[in-house]
């Protein structure tokens, strides 16, 4: 029972990486019916450029390695919104690189420039920070929370917490504010929302601003449960991937419901035996996807034409 | 003073040209209509002016400015709404959503809402469905909506692309019944129509393009008794 507790609370705070990941596919997906498939190499950044920000602000060279004293809510905080915010910057690099010039005209040409600008992005890392892996401590230490005799790891609460509040944010934000309805407005018809003025192009460069620094908060999240390193984002993107498949593309809620279902499957199977994990996952993608091929919420349209 | 002047303007899509060579004017308060058949160029024309399309060639002008290399976005700010054919009504937001996208490009939150109430005393259906998603409303209800949502960005000349399409003989009637109450309020609209009996009625002035090319010019009762006219477009 302990045990289940346990794994509920690291299911919950993975799926919410997924979920955060997810959601920065669908946002793009619906503005441009492009996404980035080099997702992953984004979150190497996001960790990265953090924590060495902190080692340096503690006078350590970038690449070592972060005594716990170093780390309060605080500086961690800091080094969040540093990561977010270039990491964001680089999605527009992104944009004007690898999606630019293959939006609109058909073929799968932005698969491949987007997968090469990740590679790019994790091999320039890789030059910056070589291949070890940097550990981080939690702001919140590393001593377990004690809950119905289940030990909870303080920084799986801080990723769920945050992710949760962003997810949330970022929901109301698409649903209630200007930006967040002219953004559908694109999503819907670019054209259409030519005609009442939006400027479509900047609308979806914030499109992909948004899902590259959200690709860089969940780096900078899971840095102190996975270690900093440049090869921490591959298998993490995959999921939330999958993830947003299976939730369905095209609706925010459901790429993030999907993310906490990965999530919480990959935990609690992996109670039972570590290697059923990504068997059980896979089937049950593939399952899901044969009964609702475009995923549990995805798009029917209501649209009467 | 024409408000748009067009010279010899052309269009091409890959190796179609789908304007040849068009010219025409509209001066403000006119009210302009295009007719001719499936295919003649006239929702290219319009998608033009708004600048969905950039031509190849020839000159517009709107108030004296240059459209030729304008981004659409910047066209509504100039003071030009656009009904498109097909309505594009945001589907999944609701109607009264769809009128505050209209006037994406204006600041003034008051006169917003003051334009909302506006169009909703005009098309009341819309005030009873303003909660409804567009792409819920019937597609005479979606017509009105777009027509209203292009007038909500306060424009100088409303470009109208077929807003008959599709509808019921009597919903078409009731849009033109709108038709007529702008134009005595004073609105520029280019009229683009396939129904050329009931565009050349309410028009001061008309176009007939055919393939590309404008064919035939004159006052909307002048057309009305063309022969050319009557025999090809108005079925007499």
């Amino acid at each position: 029972m302990t045990a289940i507790l346990q794994a509920l609370a690291s299911g919950l705070a993975l799926g919410a990486i997924y979920g955060l990941i997810a959601l920065g596919f669908n946002i793009t997906y619906a503005t441009t019916k492009t996404f980035n498939f080099g997702q992953g190499a984004f979150l190497v950044p996001g960790s990265l450029v953090g924590v060495s920000l902190l080692l340096l602000a503690a006078g350590k060279p970038h690449w070592g390695n972060l005594a716990p004293s170093e780390m309060t809510l605080f500086t961690y905080g800091l080094a969040t919104l540093a990561s977010v915010a270039i990491v964001g910057a680089i999605g527009i690099l992104l944009y004007y690189c690898a999606i630019k010039p293959f939006v609109g005209v058909g073929g799968l040409n932005w698969v491949l420039s987007t997968i090469g600008f990740g590679i790019i992005l994790q091999n320039t890392a890789l030059a910056i920070w070589g291949p070890a892996s940097i550990a981080v401590p939690s702001p919140l230490g590393n001593e377990v929370y004690r809950i119905a005799g289940a030990g909870i790891r303080p920084q799986e609460v801080l990723v769920a917490v945050v992710a949760i509040a962003v997810m949330v944010g970022l929901d109301f934000v698409i649903r209630r504010t200007r930006f967040g309805k002219a953004l559908r407005a694109v999503a819907f018809n670019p054209q259409a929302a030519a005609i009442v003025g939006i400027n479509v192009e900047k609308i979806v460069i914030i499109a992909f601003v948004i899902s590259s620094a959200l690709a860089g908060l969940a780096g900078i999240l899971i840095a102190p449960i996975t270690t900093a390193s440049v090869f921490i984002g591959l298998g993490v993107a995959l999921k939330a991937f999958s993830a947003a498949i299976v939730g369905g593309l095209t609706n925010a809620r459901g790429c993030v419901l999907g993310g906490f279902l990965l999530g919480l499957i990959e935990a609690l199977v992996g109670l039972w035996r570590a290697e059923m994990r990504e068997i059980t996952i896979f089937l049950l993608i593939i399952i899901v996807l044969v009964v609702r091929p475009s995923g549990l919420l995805g798009a029917r349209s209501v649209e009467k034409i | 003073m024409s408000m748009l002047r067009i010279d010899d303007l052309k269009v091409r899509y890959g190796a179609v040209h789908a304007l040849k060579g068009i010219s025409l004017s509209v001066a403000a308060g006119e009210i302009v209509t295009l007719i001719g058949g499936n295919g003649a160029g006239k929702s290219t024309l319009m998608r033009t002016i708004a600048g969905l399309v950039n031509p190849a060639s020839g000159t517009i002008s709107f108030q004296g400015r240059s459209l030729n290399a304008i981004r659409p976005h910047d066209c509504v700010r100039l003071g030009i709404g656009h009904s498109p054919e097909g309505r594009l009504v945001f589907g999944d937001q609701s109607v009264r959503d769809n009128l505050m996208l209209g006037a994406y490009a204006r600041n003034d939150t008051d006169g917003v809402e003051a334009d909302i109430a506006r169009y909703f005393a005009i098309f009341p259906r819309l005030a009873e469905r303003q909660d409804q998603l567009a792409g819920t409303l019937s597609g005479g209800e979606q017509q009105m909506l777009a027509i209203a949502r292009a007038l909500m960005s306060r424009p100088k000349l409303l470009l109208l692309d077929e807003p008959s399409l599709g509808l019921a003989p009597l919903i078409v009637r009731e849009v033109f019944a709108v038709i007529r109450r702008l134009r005595e309020e004073g609105m520029t609209i280019l009229l683009v129509e396939q129904m050329a009996n009931l565009a050349l009625g309410v028009a001061d002035r008309a176009y007939v393009i055919e393939t590309g090319t404008i064919t035939l010019e004159g006052t909307g009762a002048e057309l009305l008794r063309d022969e050319r006219v009557r025999s090809a477009y108005l079925g007499a």
